[in-house]
């Protein structure tokens, strides 16, 4: 986010979501967000008050969480972790929020360790080439390797969670590098000492349950492990019980695998490492020409395609591909493909294997279009083409499309979202289709015409030394070093955005002429009546 | 109601001897010949009849040009003078036009300023803007060049600041290949008396409603505007047509952003119909084959063109 926003670094903020019981809560806050006492479930009320008791002079920055692009990046970020283990997945949720969580979301990535350390040169080589390279893509990370995956999941939440809040505060106090959080890395009986002593909101469980437990006086799972399972198998039913055997006695379960069948997966190894370009760009011609077939065999297109190139010792490179619509065409992929090599070509290693895959596919449409369809349908394609092509030079989040929002603050009123890489439907994976039901889109506003600007100047740009008439509206201003004069003026139109997202926005808006004929979108912050330019009907 | 007519209509004709009509026809024809040669050599070869004709979304400017309105698979640029000058809403127009049929608007965005809303309200279907956001001003030229070669895209809009000779040349090429329309916004002061490679071209300047009609825009019938905004148009550049033409425009906000037109117009094609509009086209034309064959004794002004008569009712 402060990567995205870098007007947001030095002020403490939250992202909100919609929860259907409880109205607006607490998505996710910044560290800086946390030292104030704001913690991720609070209701957004509760978070502002508490932001106006903590800090006097800053104030808190409320803004939407976007759902699909939480699971967009926690998606690409496992396809990019394939080049530790073969099978990563990410968690795969209940149809309930679990106690300790406030979304209704994955938030974890699951990777099959097993017998990979030696190819590290141990485990503990493994994650912490794994915590290097996460830290590579600025992230701070909560690591554990344990037998089961119930257990490595308590532990990377429970066991390192309050290090990890530690340390990221430290860290933005210190404005310096992140802190090295030492990854956990357990045998069955160290795993089963530390467990003892997490919380019982580790074991993945429902809200109710958890709530039940604590009335009982139940918080640690060495608590709840002294009671005779029996009654709490009659008492809470089987999904506790199933839990505590995957946590404690270490039972297996299915790691949902992000990538697809392995039939979807080619791969070419080099006997002598290489890196000659054009031998490179024939592999990847060939391993596409197989992909392919593979994929028209079962009449699927590609939707998302991760390259990877092995090297001898080095982190392998990646080409990373999304698309518009699902695609199995040679030519296509093959140029996209070639195009992103030419452009990560100063990274290149020396490669011993490449590897192919096709991460997320969908259904190849081969619907007999109606007469008067055909057109749109070839435009259709060809515009599939042109997105893939962008979006593979220019990156998938530079090639969008609108979205747009019941908000009356302009600039949360559009959301940009990435055209490539989604299913057509918006559905990612199979854990995350429930969420998928999100509340419906805001229809258009069609207003009249020269309601609002064609240009939203971002942020907004002060204005100087503006004199207004009786009525409010604006007479004259500076902009720029240069004086403006308003011939006439429409407004005020009074926005406010909503008490609940922290401290309101309050404006008066003016469409101004100015003596040139330009027109301009002004508007009067009315905490410290200070003006400024928003926008231009350009 | 009053309609337009041609003076042929309102007056009955001459009678006249039989090689004397000859002889007029025989005029025309050759004039209407020479005209179309002229056209044709100013417009590189390319063909009118192949191409879709795109309105621009307002009467009078189709007017301006030759063909009624801008060609399929060239550039249309509009310079102005800084910004909020309203010449990206005109551009919005010709593109609202150009994605009929189901074809896309391409919006390369280096800025990251464009506002949806603004376009949607202009009655732009939102699921057919694509919005390219590049960093680097060669990856947005790129992205033009892309767009417009794409079949599928009706129009592209950009704003582009500084655009060499080459570059222009290519994205022409890529419209040409494509069919859909390069709309730009450039600024004045940089692409203003440079080579252009652009089809048509506009200069806009807005004007405060103050300095129109006298403190007061009307319209036709004497109705008062109060949310309009006006602009001056004057056209630099129309390839196979007469550059010069000026208009006043009026933006209505009120009524679905159409674009009005003003009694008081510059143009020399006012009160003109489309047919007239085009024997001025061909007097022009006449013009410059005449001065081809004789440049220092022929007179590059057109011939003078009858006010049309206007008949109540007919």
């Amino acid at each position: 986010m402060l990567q995205h926003d870098r007007s947001l670094i030095g002020h403490p903020f939250v992202l909100q979501a919609r929860d259907p019981r409880r109205g607006l809560i607490v998505a996710a806050a910044s560290p800086l967000a946390r030292t104030i006492g704001i913690a991720p479930g609070m209701s957004i009320s509760e978070a502002s008050s508490l932001a106006i008791k903590g800090s006097q002079q800053q104030s808190i920055v409320i803004l939407d969480h976007d759902l699909q692009e939480d699971l967009d990046a926690l998606c690409w970020l496992t396809d990019a972790t394939q080049h530790f283990s073969p099978m990563a997945g990410i968690e795969a949720i209940a149809s309930k929020v679990w106690a300790g969580r406030s979304l209704l979301q994955p938030q974890a990535i699951l990777i099959d360790a097993t017998n990979l350390g030696p190819i590290f040169g141990g485990e503990v080589a493994m994650a912490e080439s794994l915590r290097q390279w996460l830290e590579k893509q600025g992230l701070c990370s909560c690591i554990a390797i344990a037998d089961s995956v119930g257990a490595a999941w308590a532990l990377a939440n429970y066991g390192m969670r309050s290090l990890a809040a530690k340390a990221l505060q430290q860290q933005n106090q210190q404005e310096g590098p992140l802190l090295e959080l030492v990854p956990i890395i357990v045998s069955k009986e160290e795993s089963r000492a530390l467990l003892k002593e997490l919380p019982i909101e580790a074991l993945r469980i429902e809200l109710t349950t958890a709530q039940t437990l604590r009335k009982l006086g139940i918080r640690k799972l060495e608590t709840l492990l002294e009671l005779p399972r029996n009654g709490l198998a009659t008492r809470f039913g089987a999904s506790l019980m199933e839990r505590i055997n995957q946590t404690w006695e270490l039972a297996e379960e299915p790691l949902l695998s992000l990538q697809e069948e392995p039939e979807f997966v080619v791969e070419q190894p080099i006997e002598h490492p290489t890196n000659h370009r054009k031998t490179l760009e024939e592999i990847i011609r060939r391993l596409t020409i197989q992909l392919c077939q593979r994929l028209m065999a079962r009449g699927k297109g590609a939707l998302r395609i991760v390259c990877r190139f092995d090297g001898v010792r080095s982190v392998p490179m990646l080409l990373q591909l999304g698309m518009f619509r699902p695609t199995a065409e040679v030519e296509h992929l093959t140029s996209l493909l070639l195009g992103q090599l030419d452009q990560q070509w100063e990274r290149a290693i020396e490669v011993n294997k490449v590897t192919l895959q096709a991460t997320l596919t969908d259904k190849l449409t081969w619907q007999q279009p109606d007469l008067f369809e055909l057109e749109q349908v070839t435009h259709r394609d060809a515009m599939a083409r042109l997105v893939d092509g962008l979006s593979c030079r220019l990156g998938r989040k530079r090639v969008v499309t609108p979205q747009l929002h019941r908000d009356p603050q302009p600039e949360l009123a559009c959301s940009w979202r990435p055209l490539t890489g989604r299913r057509a439907d918006g559905k990612q994976q199979t854990t995350s289709r429930k969420l998928s039901r999100t509340a419906p889109q805001a229809a258009p506003q069609i207003e009249d015409p020269l309601r609002r600007p064609l240009t939203l100047l971002q942020p907004p740009q002060p204005l100087m030394r503006v004199s207004t008439a009786t009525d409010g509206s604006p007479i004259q201003f500076e902009y720029q070093q240069k004086k403006g004069l308003v011939v006439r003026s429409w407004g005020p139109e009074r926005i406010e955005s909503g008490w609940w997202r922290g401290p309101s926005q309050r404006r008066d808006y003016y469409r101004i002429e100015t003596d040139e004929g330009r027109w301009l979108w002004l508007y009067q912050q009315l905490s410290d009546g200070h003006w400024f330019l928003h926008g231009e009907f350009d | 109601m009053a309609t337009v007519v041609s003076p042929i209509e309102a007056h009955p004709p001459i009678q006249r001897a039989p090689i004397q009509r000859a002889l007029l026809d025989d005029r025309r024809n050759t004039l209407q010949l020479l005209a179309k040669q002229v056209q044709s050599i100013e417009r590189s070869g390319r063909n009118a009849a192949v191409e879709r004709r795109i309105s621009s979304g307002c009467r009078e400017i189709d007017h301006c040009l030759p063909e009624g309105g801008y060609l399929s698979g060239s550039l249309v640029e509009w310079l102005c003078d800084g910004s909020g000058t309203g010449a990206q809403s005109l551009a919005l127009h010709v593109a609202k036009q150009a994605m009929e049929g189901g074809k896309y608007l391409l919006v390369v965005d280096r800025g990251r300023r464009f506002y949806p809303l603004a376009a949607v309200s202009l009655g732009l279907p939102l699921d057919r803007i694509i919005v390219v956001q590049p960093q680097q001003e060669s990856d947005a030229l790129w992205s033009i060049d892309q767009g417009l070669r794409s079949t599928a895209v009706g129009a592209v809009l950009a704003q582009v600041d500084r655009l060499d000779d080459r570059d222009a040349r290519r994205l022409q090429l890529a419209a040409e290949q494509g069919g859909g329309l390069g709309l730009l916004t450039r600024q004045a002061r940089t692409a203003q008396g440079v080579p252009s490679w652009a089809e048509v071209q506009w200069h806009v300047q807005p004007r405060p409603v103050q300095a129109f009609s006298g403190g007061e825009a009307k319209n036709g019938r004497g109705e008062k505007y109060a949310n309009v905004r006006a602009l001056d148009l004057k056209l630099l550049r129309c390839r196979g047509g007469r550059p010069g033409a000026r208009l006043s425009l009026i933006m209505d906000g009120d009524r679905g952003g159409i674009l009005r037109w003003d009694d008081r117009v510059k143009n020399p094609f006012t009160d003109m119909t489309r047919t007239e509009g085009f024997r001025y086209a061909s007097q022009s034309a006449l013009c410059l084959a005449t001065e081809l064959a004789m440049p220092t004794h022929a007179s590059t002004r057109p011939v003078a063109h009858r006010a049309p008569v206007r008949v109540a009712g007919a």
